[in-house]
């Protein structure tokens, strides 16, 4: 039978605007002392596979730093304390990084980024009716592409460049919400 | 159009055993400079997906610290650095963590994790004829228990109470795979 671990103790490590590690002293229930164990801490995340009415996927380019590479992916985002809850940082981050604003953003799933080593969970959604509507508002560091991808296209996730493991994931909570709400399946 | 950008200067903000921070400062294609940007290095992570003749999954169920909860899971770790051979990392942490063998190993896809912030890669592997044939061997931070579940019954996982990423990303994948390859898809 697993046992939780016991937390002995914890200490923060490493802390900047954009960073948090907390380091646990933990035990487990054989007696062995993990220390030190890192988690990186951080807010909500979340992640929009955005419809037009037409049924194609608004994606985005843009450079990642991780991968070093210009990739293709969905619009996504941490919640920030202005936002009320992950359906509005939502709404503002699909706003911020495309111009274009959902008659509806419906939630398909919450996960774990990482539940080895992350506190954090990410709240995924689909978005109808998708239109541009306002001005991108970039953060600092942030320089994006809107890019319309036909949604059976970019289901078969198989283009050119690294992937993204919270995309292929959104599409699996979108091919489960469509099973089960086929009359609004992208034609 | 979007650009890669310059790294001018990189740093190892943070490093011991387990977790090594690079803080870069870049440059971007129209001169705008990012002061700050952490990339967390971890070496490439491999994630199996097992399945037996039976059309069974075999899982695994341990603590996961980051969540503080005893977790269901698909078996999966971390190379080694300077490894290379993902299917034989997926076969090792297979037989260690579950004590159980693959007849064949595909490679379904592979993705990062988290390309904004973290250097790695991870590869998904789908691991067929399964059988338990050798002992668990785990590491000393590692207390796991072995389970198998029908596939349909995991492939559902948007109803589980608590879920991971990083698996409705394997599933997916899994899922493309045999609807290429129906003929292998799980009849459990």
């Amino acid at each position: 039978m697993i046992k939780p671990w016991k937390t002995l103790g914890s200490k923060l490590t490493y802390k900047d605007d954009w960073l948090t590690v907390r380091s646990h002293r933990l035990e487990q229930p054989n007696g062995t002392i993990l220390d030190p164990f890192h988690v990186i801490e951080g807010s909500e995340w979340v992640c929009i596979c955005a419809l037009t009415d037409d049924g194609q996927v608004l994606a985005i380019r843009e450079f990642r730093v991780g991968a070093n590479a210009v990739t293709l992916g969905l619009v996504g985002g941490g919640q920030e304390p202005s936002d009320s809850d992950a359906l509005s940082a939502a709404r503002r981050e699909l706003a911020e990084e495309t111009g274009y604003v959902a008659d509806e953003l419906v939630q398909i799933g919450r996960a774990y980024a990482n539940w080895a080593n992350q506190d954090n969970q990410i709240s995924y959604f689909l978005g109808f009716g998708a239109k541009p509507t306002t001005q991108q508002k970039l953060d600092i560091g942030e320089d994006i592409e809107p890019v319309l991808v036909p949604y059976h296209e970019f289901l078969a996730y198989d283009f050119e460049g690294p992937k993204q493991t919270h995309h292929a994931a959104a599409l699996f909570y979108a091919e489960r919400y469509f099973k089960r709400h086929p009359e609004r399946r992208p034609k | 159009m979007i650009k890669p950008w310059k790294i001018l200067e990189s740093k190892q903000t943070f490093r011991d055993q387990y977790l090594g921070v690079r803080t870069d400062k870049c440059a971007r294609a129209d001169g705008h400079v990012v002061e700050t940007y952490h990339v967390i290095q971890q070496t490439p992570w491999v994630t199996i997906v097992p399945v037996t003749d039976a059309g069974n999954l075999v899982l695994v169920r341990e603590y996961r610290h980051g969540a503080q909860k005893i977790l269901t899971a698909l078996p999966g770790g971390v190379s080694d650095p300077g490894e290379t051979d993902w299917e034989a990392v997926g076969r090792r942490e297979l037989v260690e963590e579950t004590g159980y063998e693959a007849r064949e190993m595909h490679l379904i896809g592979r993705c990062y994790p988290n390309p904004a912030i973290q250097d790695n890669e991870l590869f998904y592997y789908l691991a067929l004829g399964c059988t338990p044939s050798a002992k668990q061997s785990l590491d000393p931070n590692e207390e796991i228990e072995t389970l198998e579940m029908p596939y349909s019954e995991f492939l559902a996982y948007e109803d589980f109470e608590v879920q991971h990423a990083l698996h409705s990303a394997a599933l997916f994948y899994a899922e493309r795979y045999f609807f290429k390859h129906p003929e292998l898809r799980p009849n459990a």
